[in-house]
């Protein structure tokens, strides 16, 4: 994407992978140049009642990395935070509506005290005109002793948009946090994600799925990162590439030392509907710790002959199955959503987008 | 009920750390460090064609221009102004034991080879230092047109053209830094060309053993199968323990034709303080198999990834690994394939032990280009982590650029279980031999892909490694 002549461009190295390896596979980060002098984009907020703003949080690292959260700093953050055992039921709703022509950050910080829950959904919207932009989002929180947090971020950002959306959470004993992800749309999409498993028996799972197609680029950067014992982490990728799109997961589980009786699973599933699409993978397990499990799966490329046969025994064309099944895996991951208008009008945005990807 | 850890000793090597001093009256060497002149005078020394001696100086200036990559274990401890690239015995190269001096004649005896030569060899390349002292091939498959030689005799003769054609073709000096510094220094090494539509029945085989210390070792294989034929052919290595770093950095090219097979067979136990750099590479034409049994023990540092190109339709690829990690070892090992080709089948599967402080990362990529319609690539890898002052990690990559395509990949690391252990203890085995036997079961993948002799070898390094496994 082209900057304008006003922009200044910085160059900044995001989603940068915790092992690094051969630089010819060009998997190792991403270089994109930014302008750093950007706006704070509002969003459009919903907030339920009991939730107090306001929040005093060290830093926290994301899955982007340091350069980006210089950029981030420009703006002003958003801040929440709820009271020790307090369980928000309704969710807090943010929607940002993606500028064209302009770059612009946005930053949330949440204190999630001990005990208390809270969901948050993020919906990043473009405009109908798809004009081209960028948005930068960071998204950080502080999960205390017992807390849980659903995070679900939904891009359906628009065709000219470039969007840089980057979480990180650091998570307290017992402490749980589940992300939702959701891509369908954007230019050029890159998602950082970390959690800090620092407490004894803290979880985080993300469940992400995408849909990447024209020339399209999605960049992810999931890690977890295991500090204490007993610590859950389950990163499961599922997603569909068309026409000239290309598309590289990261994902890491990182032992580290201490982290005693600790497992990690990812699983990664990419369904490749076009002979022109690309699809890189690096799933990456570190080790320093003995009593502990770590699991990696991944299924890249075409569906699994017995499931072909079994539909094309009911009566479905190949390419209607591959359709079905491109559909199901975002279907699968809007049903985690945990609103009803929210989910419904996602699927709503699904059945389209999939119509028009069909076209 | 508390749990205790154990911790692991180190390994008794002795049956590999044996020296015999070098006498200087009895080698050449050039003096450490890398310089055009040093270059020459290799390059001198072996009577090299014009062409030859052009690349080494052009692979100089490469050397030099490149840096280091951002990834891998840490080099530091390699000054390469310390490192002698070349150091020679003054004997000539025998096709009769009797003949090479006794003092490396007593080196290989201790080590195995002639024996194994007598029982189980088509044919034997014994290098000491930076050049070949022994080569020798039977005279039955001589016969059948199969050429086993040392490269420099081949360079020199009637395949000098074959040599020109395919050497540093397929690793070239532009691949990273020890590609180059391999084709500046390299010496030594094998030439083996199998005809068309011939079988070897029997494995060829090259030892390597590296006992000057603060040398380095840059030994050059060149194996071509043509089509239809099929060869086994096996690499081992070792060196006595110096307190000096040593360096290996060989280069192995391999030319699979078509509808022919290869298998590389490599058991690596170099000494804890060799920086093993060593690039292998085989492309593989059309309906034509390649398969990597690789078993690493030995080393201070490792980078080591035998890549494949499936180059014809058809084409496959197997590598079978092990990878254990002990005290003092950062051992970074894996395998790269690329697939260009329709229908073209790659099948890994690789382990590997930490130890007492050891470090063991797996490390690949799986491309598979538009081309490669119909490609099929599975990979397996598992790490098992006997103690929590070790480390492991594993960095896989796929790059997959057609639709039809298939690929899979699964990866695990954990420890061994203490439900495993409980069990065979139940039935009257000490913990510490239920351990063992749970290591060698785990490494089973490998030992069973190798000839007899060599998997009883290789079981018996990690018994050796288990050793005191119980603290």
């Amino acid at each position: 994407m082209t900057m304008s002549a006003q922009e200044q461009a910085t160059n900044l190295v995001v989603n940068r992978l915790p092992g690094q390896t051969w630089n010819w596979l060009k998997m190792n980060d991403a270089h994109v140049a930014v302008d750093t002098q950007s706006g704070t984009l509002e969003a459009e907020t919903v907030k339920p009642a009991a939730l107090a703003e306001g929040a005093d949080l060290a830093p926290i690292g994301g899955g982007m990395g340091p350069d980006y959260d210089r950029w981030i700093q420009t703006a002003e953050p958003a801040a929440y935070h709820t009271e020790a055992g307090q369980h928000i039921e309704e969710p807090l709703k943010l929607t940002y509506t993606l500028k064209g022509g302009a770059t612009t950050a946005s930053a949330t910080r949440f204190d999630i005290a001990a005990d208390s829950a809270l969901t948050i959904i993020m919906d990043f919207a473009g405009q109908s005109d798809n004009a081209a932009g960028t948005a930068g989002f960071s998204t950080k929180l502080h999960l205390a002793k017992g807390s849980a947090v659903t995070l679900v971020q939904i891009h359906r950002g628009g065709a000219g948009q470039r969007i840089f959306n980057d979480v990180g959470a650091v998570l307290e004993d017992d402490a749980r946090f589940e992300v939702v992800h959701l891509v369908m749309d954007a230019a050029d999409t890159y998602v950082g994600c970390q959690a800090d498993l620092k407490g004894d028996r803290s979880s985080f799972k993300a469940d992400v799925a995408y849909l990447v197609q024209n020339e399209d680029l999605l960049d992810t950067n999931y890690i977890a990162l295991h500090h204490g014992k007993k610590t859950e982490s389950a990163i499961n990728s599922a997603g569909v590439l068309r026409d000239r799109a290309e598309k590289l997961f990261r994902g890491t589980i990182d032992f580290k030392y201490g982290a005693a009786g600790s497992v990690g699973n990812e699983k990664e599933d990419v369904m490749l509907m076009d002979d022109t699409v690309v699809n890189k993978t690096i799933p990456l397990i570190l080790c320093a710790e003995e009593d502990v499990e770590g699991n990696h799966g991944a299924t890249i490329g075409k569906l699994d002959d017995e499931l072909m046969f079994y539909m094309e025994s009911r009566g479905m064309n190949a390419d209607d199955i591959y359709e079905l099944i491109a559909k199901s895996k975002l279907e699968a991951a809007s049903r985690l959503i945990p609103d009803q208008a929210v989910r419904e009008d996602v699927q709503a945005y699904i059945e389209a987008h999939q119509r028009a990807g069909k076209e | 009920m508390s749990k205790e850890k154990t911790y692991v000793e180190d390994v008794d090597r002795s049956l590999y750390d044996f020296r015999y001093d070098e006498n200087d009256k009895d080698f050449y060497k050039v003096d450490s460090g890398l310089t055009p002149e040093i270059v020459e005078q290799i390059s001198e020394e072996k009577n090299d064609p014009k062409w030859m001696r052009d690349l080494r100086l052009k692979s100089l200036e490469i050397f030099n221009q490149k840096g280091m990559g951002q990834w891998g274990p840490p080099i530091d401890g390699l000054n390469m102004d310390d490192i002698v690239t070349y150091v020679r015995p003054k004997t000539k190269m025998s096709a009769n034991w009797e003949d090479v001096p006794k003092d490396i004649k007593d080196t290989f005896e201790r080590l195995g080879i002639p024996q194994a030569e007598r029982k189980s060899l088509a044919g034997v390349g014994a290098q000491y230092d930076s050049e070949l002292v022994y080569h020798n091939v039977r005279k039955e498959v001589a016969e059948q047109g199969v050429v086993y030689t040392d490269i420099e005799s081949a360079l020199h003769g009637e395949y000098a053209d074959m040599i020109k054609e395919h050497f540093m073709h397929l690793i070239t000096p532009h691949d990273h830094k020890f590609a180059a510094l391999h084709g500046a220094v390299w010496s030594g090494g094998s030439f083996v060309y199998v005809p068309k539509g011939v079988s070897v029945e029997i494995p060829l085989q090259s030892y390597f053993r590296l006992n000057a210390p603060g040398a380095g070792q840059f030994e050059h294989t060149l194996i071509i199968v043509d089509e239809g034929a099929d060869l086994h052919f096996i690499e081992g290595c070792s060196a006595p323990k110096y307190n000096v770093a040593n360096l290996h950095a060989g280069a192995v090219e391999l030319f699979v034709g078509k509808n022919a097979r290869l298998r590389y067979s490599t058991i690596e136990n170099w000494s804890k303080n060799m920086y093993n750099l060593n690039t292998k590479r085989a492309k593989i034409e059309e309906g034509g198999k390649m398969e990597w049994v690789s078993g690493s023990f030995g080393s201070h540092v490792s980078y080591l990834y035998p890549m494949t190109i499936l180059n014809g339709a058809g084409a496959q690829m197997e590598y079978t690994g092990i990878t254990f990690a002990g005290k003092g070892q950062n051992l970074d090992t894996g395998m790269k394939v690329v697939h260009n080709a329709p229908n073209t089948t790659s099948v890994v599967s690789a382990k590997s032990i930490s130890k007492d402080g050891g470090i063991s990362t797996y490390r690949s990529s799986v491309v598979v280009n538009n081309k490669a319609k119909g490609a099929k690539s599975s990979v397996s890898c598992a790490s098992l982590m006997l103690d929590d002052i070790s480390r492991s990690d594993t960095i896989p990559a796929m790059d997959v650029r057609t639709q039809d395509a298939d690929v899979g990949h699964e990866a695990k690391i954990g420890r061994i279980s203490d439900e495993a252990v409980f069990y065979l203890m139940s039935r009257g085995i000490s913990e510490e031999d239920a351990r063992a036997m749970i290591v060698s079961g785990f490494a089973d993948n490998v030992s069973k892909e190798l000839p007899l002799e060599y998997a009883v070898e290789m079981n018996n390094l990690i018994r050796l490694e288990m050793k005191g496994t119980i603290g």
